[in-house]
């Protein structure tokens, strides 16, 4: 199928537009099966240039193209891509579609950007109306959900509409990133500052694995007051740390003094239940020293 | 007889004459790594030829897991450069090379090793050399003096850099033609078999439209012996249905062996999400590119 409908050039460059909307960076840009990678570049591109890190970048650009491909394989077969980045975000809104004439672009209502991002994003993408983007475990939405600040589905009348958004670190310098180790109460506290992103955590990784090692009955707290976020490469890092720590018997891990947007992520993912949260590491020292 | 069919590296007998074409630098180090590998597991001797210093050929080698270092201080591996052995000056001579091929055949006899495998870059072929056009004339050589003995030449030919005349001669005085198996090949996408470690690579980009490819190569990677490599240190992008294929695909074949996921920490990630990190047997590498 193709879908290149509409007087103008679909994929590539020549097919986006810059917004006019207080000089936000936009584009917009239609897509088919055939047109993904050109997709990719372009968003790519913008991410970037909207100053997203380079982990950030990647993954909108796996976001994007989950949505995409969505539109591709279970939607009208074609869709139309729009981002636009503001101070705060990169916004993305990908139209499985559209069913209107390809010049009516302008006059859709530019609320639903603001209206999709700001609901809660689990539950609106859970319970979407658009049966037929299925979110099972491992599938394309269900990574979405992983990976994006925030992310909805809602059908209407010209369509189904995928909304995700990615936060920009803002105009404030963002914490250098950082990691100090002290002992506390017979547990080592790891404290984490900044980010953890595709940067960093190879770094982190490490320190967690000579932790491991070098203690087979390790009480690790990770206090994480002053983490800042996660790209996928820093959840992933988390992962295999819990993994790790799991997969040595008498090892155990806490995340101590997550800051609520962090968990309300870790949460909308679905994975706090792979990990153990406390308020404040001496909580968590706590429950790894008193017997159990 | 010229060599039609494309054979595998593995495949090689002791006598071979073969020619090993490829069109990227990756194919040719690691089809030369299993040539050598396979030579140093049966006891032979092996020697490279390289237009480049040995110390990177060796490094080459090393970081396809083979024991180098061993090897070298035994004598029973060498690598050399063209220089003063196929090459005198800028100048070649066919008779020359000869006479130092069947030194190399005769001092092996001599060190007792069962055979030899030499493996021969032709890259200086590609320079304004002298003689360049006995190469016909070497080739028809090394083939009248292989037949009957235990050694068998490797010469490799960047099938990009030559041209196509000069390769279809050289091919044709070749017992076998060796190369690298190809799953799936375009401008944005590379499948391709990798042969040490064993397992398969993917280069640029994949997506769901590619699935088919890779559903063939992991299937038979399953057919290979041993533990495995999913090679995806070129691969900028994946989506979540080729990871998840591949995330399966580990799950599959860990039962019975060790499969090493080996790629860039971005693409790591996606995998992790996926779940590849908590199946035993699985081993997640990453390695930042540049």
């Amino acid at each position: 199928m193709t879908g290149n409908a509409g007087p103008r050039p679909g994929p590539g460059p020549r097919g986006a537009t810059v917004a006019a909307d207080g000089g936000a960076a936009g584009l917009e840009q239609r897509f088919d099966g055939d047109s993904l990678y050109a997709l990719r570049a372009a968003v790519a591109a913008h991410g970037s240039q909207a100053g997203l890190s380079d982990g950030r970048t990647r993954d909108l650009v796996l976001v994007v193209h989950e949505l995409a491909a969505n539109a591709v394989r279970h939607g009208a077969g074609h869709g139309r891509l729009r981002l636009r980045a503001t101070r705060d975000a990169v916004h993305c809104e990908v139209t499985d579609g559209p069913a209107g004439p390809p010049d009516a672009d302008g006059a859709e209502p530019s609320d639903t950007n603001g209206a999709g991002t700001e609901a809660a994003a689990a539950g609106a993408m859970a319970s979407g109306a658009a049966a037929q983007w299925r979110i099972e475990p491992g599938h394309g939405l269900w990574l979405v959900r992983r990976v994006a600040d925030e992310a909805t589905v809602q059908s209407g009348p010209s369509g189904t509409v995928a909304a995700v958004s990615f936060r920009l670190d803002g105009l404030g310098e963002p914490a250098p990133f950082g990691l100090a180790q002290r002992p506390e109460g017979g547990c080592t506290i790891l404290a984490v500052t900044g980010q953890l992103d595709l940067g960093s955590a190879a770094e982190f990784g490490g320190v967690v694995d000579e932790l491991i090692a070098g203690a087979p009955g390790l009480r690790l707290v990770l206090d994480l007051t002053l983490l800042s976020g996660w790209d996928s490469s820093g959840l992933a890092t988390l992962i295999t740390a819990q993994q790790r720590v799991s997969h040595h018997h008498a090892a155990r891990m806490i995340l101590a003094g997550l800051p609520g947007p962090l968990v309300q992520r870790l949460r909308e993912a679905g994975l706090d239940s792979q990990f153990t949260l406390a308020g404040s590491t001496a909580e968590a020292v706590e429950a790894l020293t008193s017997p159990r | 007889m010229p060599a039609e069919a494309v054979d595998q590296i593995t495949d090689l007998t002791p006598d071979d004459h073969a020619c090993l074409t490829f069109g990227e630098p990756e194919d040719m180090f690691d089809l030369t790594a299993a040539f050598v590998r396979d030579g140093l597991a049966s006891g032979l001797k092996v020697i490279w030829v390289n237009d480049a210093a040995p110390q990177q050929a060796t490094k080459e080698l090393a970081r396809r897991g083979i024991a180098v270092d061993a090897a070298l201080a035994s004598g029973q591996l060498a690598a050399a450069e063209c220089e003063g052995r196929l090459l005198s000056g800028q100048e070649f001579h066919a008779g020359r090379g000869m006479a130092w091929l069947t030194g190399q055949m005769a001092a092996c006899r001599r060190e007792g090793f069962p055979g030899l495998r030499v493996a021969v870059d032709m890259s200086w072929a590609l320079r304004p050399v002298t003689g360049v056009e006995q190469l016909p004339e070497f080739e028809e050589g090394i083939a009248a003096a292989l037949t009957g003995t235990a050694v068998s030449v490797l010469c490799q030919y960047d099938r990009e850099a030559f041209d196509p005349v000069t390769l279809a001669t050289v091919t044709a005085l070749h017992t076998r033609s060796v190369a690298t198996a190809t799953y799936y090949a375009d401008a944005v996408l590379r499948i391709c078999r990798q042969y040490a470690p064993p397992g398969i690579r993917l280069a640029g980009e994949i997506d769901y439209q590619h699935a088919e490819p890779l559903a063939l190569a992991l299937t038979e990677a399953i057919r290979f012996e041993g533990d495995i490599m999913i090679n995806m240190t070129a691969l900028a992008f994946i989506d979540g249905s080729c990871a998840r294929m591949i995330v399966d695909a580990a799950r599959g074949l860990a039962a019975s062996r060790a499969v090493v996921l080996h790629c860039h920490p971005g693409i790591e990630a996606t995998l992790v999400l996926l779940g590849a990190g908590d199946v035993a047997g699985v081993r997640l590498v990453s390695e930042h590119d540049g």
